[in-house]
């Protein structure tokens, strides 16, 4: 195995941990200039803030589904185990992604939305444990089904999340 | 009813729809922890009516304090979704429930159908927004 891929950080972000199997001069070296290059970019203002915003939004979402019934439709309260997952699949979004807008659904779990425009779209709703129930909508097509996450987020979210949010920019700069 | 109808899903919640998308969040077409989705029919009412309907829909229940938005979609939308808008006029007049959201017995299958479901309808809808949000009289009038 390369020095490099012994650091694992695929589909992980800025906040997930790094680790490393190599034990090597160099994978030693290696691990520490990553790890130096991601304080680095999380102590930056322009790249830690859409997390910290996220994460503030998840906290009012919160505030907002504290109590039975508070969507006036007898929904659940937010779950806390799922409130934690939630924080940490946001934390494990890479920073250069568009991050969703964070809301609670009936059952007390997390919704994630990515709503970039009446035909494309996805939703992630996170339960407890890392389960992730998804649907897709992009143009007649539309999809669903469910992952796990732990320490990285599943290569099928992956794509959703960059296909969507590819398009949403690709609309936002055209003239 | 027919396709052409007129239904709406009255949003009591500030982050169940998107200020910046002007769309409703795919949570405000979920019928959890029901099985059936209520909504107004609101064919042929002018603007201010539906509010004056929404009025109705206000009470003392829990997060029925007011009403921040709604989301206006038509029986056709909902047909396609191979469910039924029916109208019962209970608890208020126009009062329209929807029903025929998929039975599985595997709460994850059903949970992610559920959810495909409510993410159509939610960017089919057009979200409405009053001027301000549509309070509950707290005393009782």
């Amino acid at each position: 195995m390369s020095t490099a891929a012994a650091i694992q950080t695929r589909h992980a972000g800025l906040y997930s941990p790094v680790r490393s199997t190599g034990e090597s001069d160099s994978a030693i070296t290696l691990f520490h200039l990553v790890r130096v290059a991601r304080e680095h970019f999380r102590s930056s203002i322009a790249v830690g803030t859409p997390l910290e915003v996220a994460l503030a939004e998840l906290d009012e979402a919160a505030r907002e589904a504290a109590l039975p019934g508070w969507n006036g439709y007898a929904a659940k309260p937010i779950d806390a185990a799922a409130y934690a997952s939630a924080r940490s699949f946001l934390e494990l979004l890479p920073t250069m992604e568009e991050f969703p807008e964070i809301s609670v659904d009936g059952d007390g779990e997390v919704e994630l939305d990515w709503l970039a425009d009446p035909r494309r779209a996805l939703t992630i709703v996170v339960g407890a444990n890392g389960r992730l129930i998804y649907a897709w909508l992009d143009g007649p097509r539309t999809c669903r089904g469910t992952e796990w996450f732990d320490e990285g987020i599943p290569s099928t979210i992956a794509r959703a999340i960059s296909s969507i949010t590819s398009h949403d920019v690709r609309n936002r700069t055209k003239g | 009813m027919q396709d052409s109808d007129t239904v709406t899903r009255f949003i009591y919640s500030k982050s169940n729809f998107s200020k910046t998308k002007n769309r409703a969040k795919p949570n405000a077409f979920s019928p959890f922890p029901h099985d059936e989705l209520s909504t107004a029919h609101i064919t042929a009412l002018a603007d201010d009516s539906v509010w004056t309907l929404a009025t109705a829909a206000l009470g003392q229940e829990a997060g029925r304090g007011a009403i921040y938005a709604r989301a206006d979609i038509s029986v056709g939308e909902i047909s396609k979704q191979h469910l039924k808008a029916i109208r019962d006029d209970d608890p208020f007049v126009r009062h329209t429930v929807v029903k025929g959201w998929p039975v599985l017995s595997d709460p994850a299958e059903r949970k992610a159908q559920w959810l495909e479901i409510a993410l159509v309808l939610s960017q089919q809808a057009a979200l409405v927004a009053p001027g301000s949000p549509i309070l509950a009289d707290r005393t009782g009038r």
